[in-house]
């Protein structure tokens, strides 16, 4: 043989064995729209290399949930959002339909929990139950969720210790701001920034009656007296407009020019804003307040095998990613903490941060509220 | 053709219970024209509306020809819709939602047997030629006046050529000159179709002037039934002579009886027509029509009845002179012609023919 | 109709029926107000105590809730009144021109939900960001006074705006029934027009009125809308809206015994001013005089006001129904909210239309409203049509009774119902009816009712006995005779009937609000509600829009196609 053809035999022997031990050879090949996500996020197919290993389920459970009915999931984001959420999911168990309803309301957590007490169960799988878990607890309306294999995939503090709830994404909650009010120099590089510069009187600073989000994060990390004296001398000086809405419609008020900036805001919606071209953007004074929401299983869900199946794959890479493309919400996953899958990442890499801890939220969520209360129907701000 | 046994009916209101009708017993001849007169609440209504079957006595027998309609010892009660009557209402019940035509048609197309379309708007424009309709058939019934409403209902009544027609108060609603063509026109009508007829009326002049029986009623009973002169010129009671047409009234004393009798009253002694049976001493009423005094100068025979008295009032009425006399402390209404020439104060002597004077049992 | 009172068991039925639906609610509305469970399901004789009377009534803020709510309703009622009395005046008794545009327009307003009206003056008087404050600070600068939407002022003006139509509606044949020739009396006598107007006309009118007014302050007392969009953020309450408040809290379990506890209160203030209203009609029954000859009252010359008069219509018109319309348009077609400029007429997009295509939540809010709304004006045709019947025209003992108890839920305003019926439907859990659509239709039936009936009444009794009669000696059986006779005449009033409720059953957010319980039981009124709350502000744009445009098409339809919606009487109740 020529030198030539040695060499040409050599190397594509060589890419034989290498192909034969390339992820792709081991794996199944990913479902279509996992593939279009990837695409769409400009990530390399490798990132799922073990996908099939993270999503490796008890027998019983698919059989199990060949038996049930409908999934029924609650949950914030749109249903356009939730149909691009789900599709992974659909392919990969199709014989699994989900019914997704949109219960986004503040007392929706209020409701659901209203309707268990009286032995409705109106859904499997909820999300966002915030502060009215512990009435979950004591109701004990939730399932324990320490069998989920994918649970491994969350750090701790991102899912309750019980079990009882895991956290979906992470959840920034710093503050929005109109661009064409607030110039960068007078963007707050520590919290302590609101209470010395004279712009954000005059009422163009809001606040969203949500301390549990933000403040209780800066509890936490800066501690009680500290977070007491910044939370009067806020209410007390800079005299904030106090908000009953919700958060979204602050971001829209926002975009409206009704405030210059509004706290807290999260990351992923005010990302959303900006993809209408309203001129919003966002801002992280140091610490960061981190949270994560919470999905749930209610005790006694009749389709509970098809609830542990999509719990399962929601924590998976590909769950996440899913989530990821349908709402710019931030992985918790572990392996997937990077800029690409982070809305505004300048803002937050690299800063310190406080993660709202689920044992300290227990503690310290009803100091926080007796404190908070007062100072809010005192009304501190300019309200009408 | 009518037959009504032993007739009762009472009803609860919430003044306790009212015996509207008491044991009334009548029968009407085919053809005839039989008229149930009498003042409000002495129940002729209720007895029309139970002929027709929209009230349901406590006791008694109805019959219509020779179907016997009700009957409370053999628990029979034929609904009104299967009595083979006609009706017309005294607010006429025009149906407003429909046209003329449709008004007529309606008991057409209620009927047992199937009328074709050509047959059913024969019948419905003879029986508006009847009532001299014809030509409205296509108008929103709503928009007929009071005097076309009337003969609408008297229309449809006719038109599928009852047995019987039953008519309640059916003019009282006119204005008093179409009232009296009507009577005329209403009378001539049924008697020429040979209809049975029941009507129903507080209206003393139309009883008289249309019927062939008067049937006077107070209080749920039958007070008086006869033709309608012999209502008029022989009341049997004090009410019926009351009841119809203005009547003049002197209390006395039976003083001679035999044909005529004499009455001794506060005015002198009057000779007069005494009823049966009357016995010297006895308290009895004298009736005497208006029309029926006379204004004299010289009697006109001898020992004939005269009263003297002074003129009070003169009322000119169009076609009559109504004077109201006082002969000592009663006051007497004589009728004159128009033209008489009779003043206010004036002194005027009044006959009253003996014949004319009728004695009632008081 | 000898064959309907001969069948008294239906009759007997239809009356436990109706005392059932009366009486349940209000009994859980009771009994829960000394509950001091937190749950309407934890309810038992052992949680009972006064617990909830205590913390409400030793609560400061309720006081300053009573207040709020006296100077809203006294404010809303003298605004809407008067205007009504002058439109009323203005068309009855002068000569302005162009009358069709109040007869016709002034009903109309009833078309536009009373949500989406507070919705559109919020983002034209919002005190940073309406358009028109913002239009304000363009012209004058920062000096520029600042017209707040958000305020006790504005709930009174547009609730003023609101009480109009059917204040007029009552006005209209209130001024033509009275008798001109007493007038005339008054003229021959000596007197000026102005103090024949003085001493003859206004006393006359006086009864009806204050009658108007009254049904007018109940109302205004009950309606949650405006002061749920207007206030709730600024912290004014008033009755409505805090009962709303109370148990839709968002951060805590709700006990809902308190909100009974209030919901007492509103129900004795609310039956009060129902007794003095009847007491009113009496009154004003004894003034009318109608005359049956069609005389017309004599006309004023208006001389150089007449353009100026047709211009308060006009004004009238234009905050009421043309404003708010346009500002929905435009901002329906914004992807973000901004004010009306060059810039944001270029991004104009139609994706907060398309989004509603593609929510599968609006759809179903659509299906869920169409099949309640049908059902609800249905069955409450029906039922006022039975209930009328036996009140009107059978001899069973009970008929005053049920007449009453079917009158009775127009002194509950809709949030208590709501709160009385969330009870109900939570207690007696064997029957499926929490948290479904049948609850709403439930709840508003028996709202409903009091006004079909009143309708129904009245309409029954202006149809002869004798009609009937009639029919049946020309042969028709009582079957035929219903429907040859009796139904093509009432046909008028149920259609009547029928449309009100469903023009009633889309707008109002109060009752379905509270027994809301998710995506199963959400109908257009919640829905929008919810859309707001969230700052969904294009989508609430779209669907207001879309909404206004059917509800104004349906009422053109109902004046046009024939069933002139009557006009609502006062006296003959």
């Amino acid at each position: 043989m020529t030198r030539e053809r040695i060499s040409l035999l050599f190397c594509t022997l060589l890419l034989g064995l290498l192909s034969l031990f390339s992820p792709k050879a081991f794996s199944a090949p990913l479902p279509k729209s996992t593939q279009e996500m990837l695409k769409k996020l400009m990530l390399d197919a490798t990132i799922l290399f073990d996908i099939d290993k993270e999503l490796q389920v008890p027998k019983e459970w698919v059989d199990g949930a060949k038996k049930e009915g409908k999934l029924r999931v609650f949950s914030t984001i749109d249903p356009p959002q939730a149909d691009v959420l789900f599709r992974p999911f659909k392919e990969r168990y199709p014989f699994l339909a989900i019914e997704y309803n949109r219960a986004s309301h503040e007392d929706r957590a209020i409701r659901t929990l209203v309707a268990y007490k009286n032995k409705r169960l109106v859904t499997d799988i909820l999300t966002g139950i915030g502060g009215s878990f512990f009435m979950y607890r004591e109701t004990g309306a939730l399932e324990d969720l320490r069998q989920i294999p994918n649970l491994k995939n969350i750090p701790t503090g991102t899912f309750d210790p019980d079990g009882l709830w895991v956290g979906m994404h992470m959840r920034y909650w710093c503050m929005a701001y109109n661009t064409k009010q607030v110039r960068k120099e007078d963007l707050p590089k520590r919290w302590e920034d609101f209470l010395s510069n004279p712009k954000w009187r005059n009422g163009n600073l809001a606040l969203g009656n949500r301390p549990q989000l933000w403040a209780l994060q800066l509890w936490q990390a800066k501690g009680e007296k500290w977070t007491k004296d910044f939370l009067t001398k806020l209410f007390a000086e800079v005299r904030p407009q106090l908000r009953r809405e919700g958060m979204n419609a602050l971001i829209e008020l926002l975009a409206a020019g009704e405030f210059y900036g509004t706290i807290p805001s999260a990351e992923y919606r005010t990302y959303q804003k900006t993809l209408d071209g309203a001129p919003v953007s966002y801002t992280c004074p140091e610490p960061v307040p981190v949270a994560v929401s919470e999905m749930a299983i209610l005790k006694g869900a009749p389709n509970i095998n098809a609830a542990r199946l999509f719990v399962n794959w929601f924590l998976s890479k590909e769950g996440q990613i899913a989530q990821y493309i349908s709402d710019f919400a931030p992985p918790v996953h572990k392996d997937l903490q990077r800029k690409e899958l982070l809305p505004f990442a300048d803002q937050i890499v690299g800063k310190e941060r406080s993660l709202r801890d689920p044992a300290a939220e227990l503690e310290i969520q009803p100091k926080l509220l007796e404190f908070w209360d007062p100072l809010w129907l005192r009304g501190g701000g300019r309200r009408r | 053709m009518i037959r009504i046994q032993n007739l009762h009916m009472r009803y609860r209101t919430d003044r306790g219970e009212v015996r509207a009708v008491r044991g009334i017993s009548l029968e009407i001849k085919q053809g005839q024209f039989y008229t149930l007169l009498g003042p409000s609440g002495c129940g002729k209504t209720t007895t029309l509306r139970s002929v027709a079957g929209l009230e349901t006595p406590q006791e008694g027998e109805i019959s219509i020809g020779d179907d016997l309609v009700f009957s409370s010892y053999r628990g029979i009660s034929i609904p009104p819709y299967k009595r083979d009557i006609g009706m017309v209402f005294q607010s006429y019940a025009i149906w407003p939602h429909m046209h003329v035509f449709d008004n007529v048609a309606f008991p057409l197309r209620e009927m047992k047997r199937r009328f074709s379309r050509q047959e059913i708007r024969e019948k419905v424009y003879q029986a508006l030629s009847l009532v001299q309709l014809r030509g409205l058939e296509d108008r929103p019934a709503p928009f007929l006046s009071g005097g076309q409403q009337q003969r609408l209902a008297l229309a449809r009544a006719l038109v599928k050529e009852p047995r019987v027609l039953l008519l309640d108060e059916p003019l009282s609603n006119l204005d008093a000159k179409l009232r009296e063509e009507t009577r005329f026109e209403l009378r001539e009508l049924v008697k020429r179709l040979g209809i049975t007829t029941l009507y129903v009326t507080h209206d003393q002049l139309e009883a008289l002037t249309m019927s062939d029986i008067v049937a006077v009623m107070d209080q749920g009973r039958i007070v008086q039934e006869a033709p309608p002169m012999e209502i008029y010129q022989s009341p049997r009671e004090r009410f019926v002579a009351n009841f119809i047409g203005l009547t003049n009234f002197l209390e006395g004393r039976v003083k001679k009886t035999g044909q005529p009798g004499e009455v001794e009253t506060s005015s002198g002694a009057l000779k007069c027509i005494l009823p049966e049976g009357a016995a010297v001493g006895e308290t009895v009423v004298i009736v005497i029509r208006p029309e029926d005094i006379e204004l004299v100068s010289e009697p006109s025979r001898q020992d004939e009845n005269i009263l003297e008295g002074k003129v009070d009032a003169v009322i000119f009425m169009g076609d009559t002179l109504e004077c109201q006399v006082a002969v000592g402390t009663k006051m007497m209404r004589i009728k004159l012609h128009p033209s008489s020439p009779v003043a206010r104060g004036e002194t005027v002597r009044l006959e009253l023919p003996a014949e004319r004077c009728r004695a009632l049992k008081s | 109709m000898g064959v309907i009172s001969r069948l008294h068991l239906w009759q007997h039925g239809l009356f436990l029926l109706v005392l059932f639906l009366v009486l349940a609610p209000l009994l859980f509305l009771i009994l829960g107000s000394f509950s001091t469970a937190r749950l309407p399901a934890d309810f038992s004789l052992s949680t009972m105590g006064v617990a909830n009377y205590l913390k409400v009534y030793s609560d400061p803020g309720t006081y300053e809730l009573f207040a709020n709510t006296v100077v809203y309703v006294a404010g809303s009622v003298a605004l809407g009144t008067g205007l009504a009395v002058s439109l009323a005046w203005l068309v009855e008794r002068t000569n302005m021109p162009g009358k069709i545009w109040v007869y016709a327009g002034v009903p109309m307003t009833l078309a536009v939900p009373g949500m989406l009206q507070a919705m559109a003056w919020v983002l034209l008087l919002s005190p940073r960001i309406g358009f028109i404050n913002k239009m304000l600070k363009d012209l004058f600068g920062p000096q520029a006074p600042i017209i707040d939407i958000y305020s006790l002022g504005g709930m009174i003006f547009l609730e003023g705006l609101r009480l109009v139509p059917t204040a007029f509606l009552m006005l209209v044949p209130l001024m033509r029934s009275m008798d001109p020739t007493l007038e005339e009396a008054a003229a021959v006598s000596g007197a000026k027009p102005s103090s024949s107007m003085r001493k003859i006309t206004l006393r006359l009118l006086a009864p009806g009125l204050v009658a108007v007014m009254i049904y007018q302050a109940m109302t205004a007392l009950e309606v949650f809308e405006i002061p749920g969009v207007l206030g709730l953020p600024a912290g004014i309450y008033v009755f409505s809206t805090k009962i709303y408040a109370i148990v839709r809290s968002a951060t805590f379990m709700p006990v809902y015994g308190q909100a009974n506890a209030l919901a007492m209160v509103y129900l004795v203030i609310a039956v009060v001013t129902t007794y003095l209203y009847t007491r009113m009609i009496s009154r004003v029954e004894r003034y009318t005089i109608i005359t049956g000859k069609g005389y017309r009252p004599r006309q004023m010359e208006l001389r150089k006001w007449r353009l100026p008069a047709l211009g308060i219509v006009f004004l009238f018109l234009f905050f009421s129904i043309v404003l708010p319309f346009l500002v929905f348009l435009y901002t329906s077609f914004l992807p973000y909210l901004q004010s009306p400029s060059w810039q944001a007429l270029q991004g104009m997009t139609l994706k907060n239309y398309r989004l509603l295509a593609e929510y599968g939540e609006v759809g179903s809010a659509l299906t869920n409203t169409v099949i309640m709304v049908v059902v609800t004006a249905s069955v409450t045709t029906l039922l006022s049509f039975l209930v009328s019947l036996v009140v009107v025209r059978s001899n069973f003992w009970g008929r005053k009774l049920l007449d009453q108890l079917a009158f009775v839920p127009h002194a509950i305003p809709g949030i208590v119902m709501g709160i009385a019926f969330f009870w109900v439907f939570l207690k007696l859990d064997f029957l499926p009816i929490y948290g479904t659509i049948w609850a709403i239709s439930i709840g508003f039936t028996v709202n409903f009712l009091s006004y079909g009936t009143r309708s129904m009444n009245a309409s029954l009794l202006q149809i002869h006995k004798e009609l009937e009669e009639a029919a049946y000696v020309s042969g028709a059986p009582p079957w035929r005779t219903m429907w040859r006779i009796f139904f093509p005449l009432m046909l008028p009033t149920l259609s009547g009937i029928w449309i009100w409720v469903v023009l009633h059953a889309v707008r109002i957010a109060g009752m379905p609000l509270i027994l809301y319980e998710g995506p199963q039981n959400q109908v257009l009124a919640i829905l929008i509600w919810n859309m707001w709350d969230e700052g969904y502000v294009g989508g609430v744009a779209a669907i207001g829009t879309l909404l206004m445009i059917a509800l104004l098409f349906l009422t053109l339809a109902v004046r046009y196609g024939g069933f002139r919606r009557h006009s609502v009487q006062l006296v003959g109740s």
